[in-house]
């Protein structure tokens, strides 16, 4: 973000300066918002996709059109693009997406006798259990990130297993977890923990590398870990689309965009900047980190198409990525406004403990049902 | 006749400066010391702490206005399982992790006051967690308590069969975290219960000693009664 961002001023040098912060990822979001409650907050800032609706109805969030956006330009977005919407307005420029899929070692899969990876949840199950097994839980053939040393990754990966049995977040205004979908999901995941397949506590980021993960879910950026231990794509690490679950293939989806403050006193400018940070000629740089371009390709100049697809072919890890992203919707991504604020830290505890046996299924879906009403209120 | 008077820098005699009232300047002076320790922390810590705890009666998300919603944020916490298992967690760690630092500390102050050989190796052992910094400490145990290739967790399979998750599990978590706290803290009321035992003096030593009771027998106590 820093080079992009050098690259701004320098190309804007007679026009424009950005002063770049980075803030921390653990506090960040409060400190812009703080900064913004107090009339002080930056011309533009990083904000997950999807519009926490704190901002949009604390109005700190500029409308792009205000900001010098056409419809023309906010035409040529993807439909992924509409979680940045609200009433018709959109907020926020989409950066990128990205996808949630299988992540694996192929030499360990095939060192059991597993010569694909799994496409079913039945697959997953049964492949994990005979690598754990057959290792003597040296290694673990399946990780659910969020039980080990990354808490808040439980979200993405329950989110994603929610939706695959057919369950929603958010019904008619209301948290509906605790559903059959929503207990078969977590059932199914608990059967990981209670049958010994998965142990709370390895590291699936850390162990999958050093080989004793062969499989996760999650962000392939994670992946990068891999590479740098020096595996190499295809038999060292590889991802595949998400195993399907009982009712559909469908995976969490998240990404970023970034938002003009609704006070600033350089619309024009803060529109340039966004524009500039957002184009399709950036996109192709934000896909070397497996983020996934924000445009309807059918709507994009013959050479930002061809930069795009050169992107694409370049690199293996795109064919099972974007075979996943096509089983994707944005739904799930507006469901989530509902309770937000209270979304992300109820999850954590609740199907962590659910997870682990401390609390009964049901009563942990419906204690996340009740959180996220209650902060919806 | 000449009268000499010690006077003071005002030019007042020190029998009457005594009947005068104090002067403001000494009472000024020692506010003008603490001022500005006492005006940074008016603004830096009782401001916040008073904001903070005046916000705890609101709902807020920090952009929209604050609502007043009375004690309802307190209810909501003391309804919350979560708040009570934290509560007593936090209870049975310092009641647990207190009393195992104590007799730790005890045993080992006794042990090495007993002028055995080789002490001195044990001693630095003892003292050793106590200045190490918690982030390092941390990462030790972490590494020893690592549900696949830690150590202890490696020795315990081999001795028993079983792998233990000792940080993950919700048996084996809250005394795996005892333990570290005792091995971290143990060394320095080792340090002092040990300064305290050398500094009795050695006849009241030999005195406890000869009351020790002998094998088979009475106690010298009883005996000098006797």
């Amino acid at each position: 973000m820093r080079a992009l961002i050098d690259e701004f001023n320098t190309t804007h040098r007679d026009k424009i300066h950005v002063n770049y912060t980075e803030l921390q990822w653990s506090d960040g979001r409060d400190k812009i918002k703080q900064a913004l409650s107090a009339g002080t907050g930056p011309d533009a800032f990083f904000i997950n996709a999807g519009l926490e609706p704190a901002l949009v109805d604390g109005k700190v969030l500029a409308p792009l059109d205000k900001l010098g956006f056409t419809e023309q330009d906010t035409g040529r977005y993807s439909a992924l693009a509409q979680v940045n919407t609200v009433d018709g307005v959109m907020y926020a420029a989409p950066l990128y997406f990205e996808a949630m899929v299988l992540i694996y070692r192929p030499d360990i899969l095939k060192q059991y006798g597993i010569t694909a990876p799994p496409t079913t949840w039945d697959q997953l199950k049964a492949d994990a259990k005979k690598i754990t097994t057959e290792s003597g839980g040296k290694v673990l053939g399946f990780q659910l990130k969020g039980m080990d040393d990354h808490l808040n990754a439980i979200n993405l990966n329950w989110q994603t297993f929610l939706l695959q049995a057919g369950g929603k977040l958010t019904t008619n205004n209301r948290s509906t977890q605790n559903t059959q979908a929503g207990q078969a999901a977590l059932q199914y995941l608990r059967s990981f923990y209670a049958e010994g397949i998965s142990k709370p506590g390895v590291s699936a980021e850390k162990g999958f590398p050093a080989g004793n993960v062969a499989m996760y879910t999650f962000l392939p950026k994670t992946a990068a870990l891999a590479e740098k231990a020096g595996l190499k794509y295809g038999t060292g690490w590889a991802i595949a689309p998400l195993p399907k679950g009982p009712v559909n293939g469908k995976g969490w989806m998240s990404g970023h965009a970034l938002a003009g403050n609704s006070k600033t006193k350089h619309p024009k400018e803060v529109g340039e900047f966004l524009k500039w940070m957002t184009s399709p000629h950036n996109s192709v740089k934000y896909m070397e980190f497996y983020e996934f371009h924000p445009y309807d390709e059918a709507k994009l100049t013959p050479s930002e198409r061809e930069a795009i697809e050169k992107a694409f072919a370049e690199n293996p890890i795109w064919a099972p990525l974007r075979e996943q992203m096509a089983l994707n919707d944005p739904q799930g991504l507006l469901d989530f406004r509902h309770g937000s604020a209270q979304r992300w830290p109820s999850q954590s505890k609740h199907i962590v403990a659910a997870l682990n046996g401390q609390e009964p299924i049901e009563a942990a879906l419906s204690a996340i049902d009740a959180d996220i009403d209650k902060a919806a209120s | 006749m000449s009268l000499s008077t010690v006077k003071n820098e005002a030019g007042i005699p020190a029998r009457q400066r005594a009947r005068l009232p104090a002067r403001p300047r000494t009472r000024v002076l020692p506010l003008l010391f603490v001022g500005p320790a006492l005006l940074i922390t008016v603004v830096f810590t009782l401001y916040p702490l008073v904001q903070a705890f005046q916000l705890t009666f609101m709902k807020w998300d920090l952009l929209s206005p604050k609502k007043y919603v009375g004690g309802a944020n307190y209810a909501d916490l003391l309804r919350d399982s979560g708040f009570r298992a934290d509560v007593e967690h936090t209870v049975i760690y310092t009641v647990l992790t207190l009393i195992g630092t104590y007799l730790l500390a005890l045993g080992a102050a006794l042990l090495l006051n007993s002028q055995l050989p080789g002490l001195r190796l044990v001693r630095v052992a003892a003292v050793m967690p106590v200045v190490l910094p918690m982030v390092v400490a941390g990462l030790i145990w972490k590494w020893l308590y690592e549900p696949q290739t830690g150590l202890l967790t490696l020795t315990a399979e081999i001795l028993t069969g079983i792998s233990p998750n000792w940080l993950y599990s919700p048996a084996t978590a809250l005394p795996s975290l005892v333990v570290v706290g005792i091995w971290k803290e143990f060394g320095l009321y080792m340090l002092v219960f040990l300064i305290g035992l050398q500094s009795i003096n050695p006849a009241s030593w030999r005195l406890l000693s000869s009351m020790a009771p002998p094998a088979g027998g009475t106690s010298g106590t009883s005996r000098s009664r006797n």
